[in-house]
């Protein structure tokens, strides 16, 4: 069925006729075939009825005793049966003595032929049965037949009517039918020509019209007129493309508005893109951008030169591994800690100036100040200004190394003046007047002040140099305490202060330097003693488990101005209520011992209530 | 009054070995003092005092090594030695322990007063 949809309109046109005639056709035919039938039947009955009910009378009207009588009278014979019966013919045989047969008119028979005639009378003396259908006879011709025997007489007749007079009378029918069939055949020639010129013929330009507008040619129109619906559709369509082929003129004008637009947006935007990378490779700062993901979107010259690749070969790749960063130990920095990963996860600026960079030949110090990029409120990226901090390091570096040594060479002379000082004021370089007394306490109280500021600035030195050692040991950090005590005796005395040592059993010892360790406490003690007001109090609290210990310095006093607290810790950093009173500091102290618990893998901090008290902590891990 | 020592003070810093002369000398000890390891080691060679107290940092030869060489002759040391040094770090101080020194003092952490009690502990 499918191959007939794929067939053109033409020749289904052409299938559906010839269907629409062989139908009738067939059935004319088999109506004329059994029209045939049953005439012949008819006959054969309607001769069998006639011979039989006259062969008695013909024989008794005739009155014939004998067959030569019937040679004799023949003629008369066939005008009798000629007023019975106007069908067929009759024909007379007798059978001889001997069995040969005599058929009585065999006038233009054909001899060789006889026999067809012979055997069929021979069927009819033997069986007594009539033969069915048509058969040859003697002139051969096709007949039916008919016969009669009388054995009595030794005679029968025989009835016969040619195939050509039962079916002449059909002809006339069957010549009607063909004349029929033929305008028929003629009729759908035309029709099928009628309808290729009228229907499929439009039909198949206005096709052609359709698919050249589906290639986008508007121009063709169809040439198909009419009023009828193909007369319409051919309209519409024309129509139609005129229609496309103004709406496209007129898109075709917007479009090249808009283009005109677009092209000078793009201009503009080119103009700013040059700008911006004119704006960004003038950064002497190295700058690289990611996306959300943390992959690179974006540098400028300075990282390239920084780093020697080009944005081309970086782009898209994870930052991770286009700026990869180690520790001043060498130890690769992993992503979780990637400055610019981190300025994306936390959603805040990241700034480090510890971490070293993965150059073309070697690692340099670099300072990264990361932030996240947002857009609307959600992190868009991330951009890293990057600055190669090797001179700044260098510089920082001499500057310790010269402190280091200024300051050692310092304690040399230091040294000799706290001797001599001490010297002086205890008379033994002879007595002194009360004056000269008050003047050589504070020239060795100077000293001492020197000599501690000295030591603080060597601490500093040493850490910040990496040379700082850490040799741990078992230190049990109540007998430390108490020795740190022991060692500002005079100083507790004299500014009459309570100091207690609460829980001196929580912590039975610690795996640490003892020096690294000391110089904490003893830096929180020390400034415990230095802020607390006379008659004030101090409580030194010990307290830990299997795997850290804590130590707590409280005292009474002014506290830490809260604007202040957050740079207590600071390198020289010292709280502004102290420097009024007069109370002398380097303000080192506190950033050691940050510098030196962290380096030990653990922290300080404090706690403080202006005018009320102060509490710093640091918390150490025991192995 | 406790009896007179022999003291080896080995200390470049004159004001430094002033001082100590006079404080022991003022005790009533006898006290030679040396520039250097090179000048104690010579004086030693035909000496033996009854204590030695040496700085660290000093010029021709360091503490360390003159109280390498001068154990290293004998063995071990059979003098109580008292260190006095500008070196505070444990580093140092253990190094010289590991010569069978009595005493490491930072010097700028004591007085003179205290160097003497120390040392007399050991006469």
């Amino acid at each position: 069925m499918s191959s007939f949809r794929n067939l053109s309109l033409a020749k289904q046109l052409g299938l559906f006729f010839a269907l629409v005639f062989l139908i009738p056709t067939i059935v004319m035919g088999s109506f004329f075939y059994l029209m045939v039938q049953n005439t012949v039947k008819q006959n054969e009955t309607e001769l069998h009825y006639i011979s039989k009910l006259q062969a008695n009378k013909v024989l008794s009207v005739l009155n014939i005793k004998d067959t030569s009588e019937i040679q004799k009278n023949l003629s008369e014979i066939q005008r009798a049966f000629e007023t019975l019966s106007k069908t067929g013919r009759m024909r007379f045989f007798n059978v001889n003595e001997d069995g040969s047969i005599r058929v009585s008119d065999t006038f233009g028979a054909q001899p060789t032929k006889r026999g067809n005639l012979l055997h069929a009378i021979r069927q009819i003396l033997h069986t007594d049965e009539q033969i069915k259908g048509f058969v040859k006879d003697d002139f051969d011709q096709d007949v039916l037949l008919s016969m009669r025997y009388f054995p009595e007489k030794s005679m029968g007749f025989i009835l016969q009517k040619n195939k050509s007079e039962i079916i002449a009378p059909l002809f006339g029918f069957r010549d009607i039918f063909l004349a029929t069939v033929g305008l028929v055949v003629i009729f759908l020639i035309f029709l099928i020509l009628f309808a290729v010129q009228f229907i499929t013929d439009p039909i198949q330009e206005i096709t052609e019209v359709a698919k050249r507008i589906e290639r986008g040619d508007f121009q063709k129109q169809s040439s198909v007129r009419g009023k009828n619906e193909i007369g319409t559709l051919a309209h519409a369509f024309n129509t139609m493309s005129r229609e496309l082929i103004a709406s496209n003129q007129l898109l075709d004008g917007r479009v090249k508005e808009k283009t005109a637009k677009l092209q000078n947006a793009l201009q503009i935007v080119h103009a700013q893109k040059i700008q911006d990378e004119a704006l960004l490779s003038s950064i002497s700062e190295g700058m690289i951008a990611t996306d959300h993901d943390g992959r690179v979107l974006v540098a400028n010259r300075a990282a390239e030169n920084m780093f020697g690749w080009s944005l081309k070969e970086v782009m898209g790749k994870p930052i991770g591994s286009v700026l990869s960063l180690q520790d001043a130990k060498g130890t690769p920095v992993a992503d979780a800690e990637h400055p610019g990963l981190r300025a994306l996860k936390q959603e805040q600026k990241i700034r480090t100036t510890e971490l070293l960079a993965t150059g073309q030949n070697s690692a340099f110090p670099i300072e990264i100040s990361a932030a996240p990029i947002i857009l609307k409120g959600t992190v868009f990226g991330s951009i890293l200004i990057l600055t190669d901090i090797t001179r700044e390091k260098e510089i920082d570096r001499m500057k310790t190394e010269f402190i280091g040594i200024a300051s050692h060479q310092l304690r040399g002379p230091l040294a000799s003046l706290k001797w001599y000082g001490d010297w002086f004021a205890k008379g033994k370089a002879g007595k002194l007047v009360k004056t000269q007394k008050e003047f050589i306490d504070k020239m060795n109280i100077s000293t001492n002040t020197m000599i501690s500021l000295v030591d603080d600035f060597l601490n500093v030195s040493r850490i910040e140099q990496g040379s700082m050692k850490n040799e741990p040991v078992d230190v049990v950090i109540s007998e430390l305490v108490t020795n740190i005590l022991s060692l500002s005796e005079h100083n507790i005395q004299e500014k009459q202060l309570g100091v207690q040592v609460e829980n001196a059993s929580a912590i039975k010892s610690i795996h640490a330097d003892p020096d690294m360790i000391r110089e904490i406490l003893a830096n929180f003690i020390s400034n415990a003693i230095k802020y607390t007001p006379v008659s004030g109090s101090i409580v030194i609290r010990l307290s830990g488990d299997e795997r850290k210990m804590c130590v707590e310095v409280e005292n009474t006093g002014d506290g830490i101005p809260v604007s202040e607290q957050s740079k207590i810790f600071s390198k020289f950093y010292r709280a502004s209520n102290m420097v009024k009173q007069g109370i002398k500091g380097t303000g080192l102290g506190l950033y050691t011992a940050k510098c030196l618990a962290e380096s030990m893998g653990g922290s300080v901090g404090f706690e403080s209530v202006e005018h009320q008290s102060t509490k710093f902590w640091v918390h150490l891990p025991i192995v | 009054m406790p009896k007179s020592s022999s003291v080896l003070i080995v200390e470049d810093d004159h004001f430094l070995s002033d001082i100590y002369k006079m404080s022991f000398t003022q005790k009533g000890h006898n006290v030679q003092v040396c520039g250097n390891g090179k000048e104690a080691l010579v004086w030693l060679s035909s000496n033996k005092p009854d204590i030695i107290l040496t700085d660290l940092m000093m010029p021709d030869m360091n503490g360390f090594d003159f109280l390498k060489a001068y154990t290293g002759e004998k063995g071990k040391l059979d003098v109580p030695v008292i260190v006095l040094s500008n070196l505070g770090q444990a580093s140092d101080k253990a190094q010289c322990e590991a010569f069978g020194i009595k005493e490491y003092l930072v010097k700028t952490e004591v007085d003179i007063d205290t160097i003497l009690e120390k040392a007399e502990n050991y006469l």
